[in-house]
């Protein structure tokens, strides 16, 4: 795979309905959100006046947590929310898929690491147009040095890292229309000083039950406007119950859930109206038997 | 915008096959642009040759940067010679940004004591010169603001 395929979205992303729409989607504190927007703007504000030794800012955000919290829905949505506060509105979504990078052969991890992040997506965004670049599950390219073996893991991973760091180094110094933002499950598997170089490592928690709730009813809604017999389930008293129930779910799996209870009866295949409470609550039961819940990363307050 | 490839050379090359790939390098990403052709960076790194052969040899280019400038490619090419030269990663891939190149310059070091040799071997080319390349913006951002302050202020004062 060339380096430039690991690049697997480049656009100018605007503030209209449908970009905004993802953010919104997500379902999570709303100091959450605010606290990845404003890193951002902050970012891109104090940048470009202020020397780098003097700030520290490499222009990188870490977001972290359980899978299926919607960091990465986040990282893709934070363009449109940007893009009303800067020049030209529009802002370039870089989006990266790091296992592209990674190869079998001696030395070309590193070198591929440089290439695409010191060269290739400086280069994308050449014109200055402030660009959010997305490292979706940045695990797999930034090793913690300091628990990985070198038996398990070869040298080449080990300077892939290295290479990251160099290059967010780089980054920091000469292009601060750049800012990236990772993603990752596995924080305790990140490098120590690739999170040092993180300007915030924003926690995005497992749902309470009073978000769970949100992204129940919400997906009744938008089924809803297909199916009109659901909109009584969505704004039903007991489905709050049910969310409470729900709770150590991620959002994706609670957005699951309503599906699953729909998969439940023939009769609710065929007309998805007739979903009852009951049907969600059993398929809220039974989705603990095939999920392992993350304990302890659970939000305090609902969006 | 400012990038950097360092080029093995002895023992790993000879002076004549590391000024070959460099060549290589140059002509890769000319030929990348739409109004340039590879053909006349061939012709002009050819023309080069007998001083960059001797840049090589005489080690002055792992101190001493040729440097090509192309639109927004501003990169210094450097060798790498002895035992370092023999465990060297290069990126031989052609340097991005030349794409809407419509000219370009290579710029060729004139240390001592070859600095007339190589004055006399690039004299009255287009795409060769001797003269330090104006310095490489560190990017296309800086100095301009990226945040509309007003729009943000506009925000604040609604909330």
């Amino acid at each position: 795979m060339k380096v430039q395929e690991c690049v697997v979205a480049d656009e100018l992303v605007r503030e209209d309905r449908a970009a905004v729409g993802i953010w919104d989607a997500i379902v999570v504190p709303d100091e959450v959100k605010e606290r990845i927007r404003n890193h951002t703007l902050l970012s891109l504000r104090v940048r470009p006046e202020l020397p780098f030794v003097a700030t520290a800012l490499h222009g990188l955000c870490t977001l972290y947590g359980p899978p299926g919290t919607g960091k990465t829905t986040l990282a893709r949505g934070l363009p449109a929310q940007i893009a009303r506060y800067v020049p030209g509105r529009a802002v370039r979504r870089v989006e990266i898929n790091p296992h592209g990078l990674m190869s079998a052969e001696h030395g070309q991890s590193q070198q591929r690491v440089t290439e695409l992040l010191a060269e290739h997506v400086p280069t994308l965004a050449v014109d200055g147009v402030p660009t959010v670049v997305v490292l979706d599950e940045v695990e797999g390219m930034v090793v913690a040095r300091s628990a990985a073996s070198l038996a398990a893991n070869p040298a080449d991973v080990h300077r892939a890292t290295d290479a990251v760091l160099t290059a967010l180094d780089q980054n920091a110094e000469r292009h601060p229309h750049l800012y990236f933002v990772a993603t990752s499950n596995f924080t305790s598997g990140l490098d120590e000083a690739f999170l040092s170089r993180s300007d915030a490592a924003i926690l995005v928690p497992l749902p309470n039950a009073a978000a769970l709730h949100a992204i129940m009813r919400s997906t009744l809604l938008v089924l809803a406007a297909r199916y009109p017999g659901l909109r009584d389930l969505a704004d039903a008293p007991g489905l709050a119950t049910i969310a409470r129930r729900a709770e150590g779910l991620d959002g994706r799996r609670a957005r699951k859930v309503v599906f699953d209870a729909l998969a439940r009866r023939l009769d609710t295949v065929l007309d998805p109206g007739r979903l009852t409470e009951d049907d969600l609550a059993a398929a809220v039961g039974s989705s603990f038997d095939q999920v392992v819940p993350n304990a302890g990363e659970t939000a305090d307050a609902a969006a | 915008m400012l990038r950097r490839r360092t080029i093995a050379a002895s023992p790993r090359r000879s002076a004549s096959a590391t000024w070959q790939v460099i060549t290589d390098l140059v002509a890769d990403t000319i030929a990348k642009s739409s109004s340039l052709s590879r053909a006349d960076a061939e012709q002009a790194m050819s023309v080069a040759a007998p001083a960059g052969r001797m840049l090589v040899a005489g080690g002055h280019l792992d101190r001493h940067p040729l440097v090509l400038v192309a639109g927004a490619v501003y990169c210094e090419i450097t060798t790498i010679s002895g035992s370092e030269a023999l465990t060297a990663e290069e990126n031989l891939n052609p340097v991005p940004g030349a794409a809407d190149a419509t000219t370009y310059t290579i710029h060729l070091p004139t240390p001592d004591p070859v600095q007339a040799v190589v004055a006399s071997a690039v004299a009255g080319h287009d795409r060769l010169s001797i003269a330090p390349p104006a310095p490489a913006q560190a990017s296309s951002a800086s100095g301009r603001p990226l945040i509309d302050t007003e729009a943000l202020r506009e925000a604040v004062t609604r909330r």
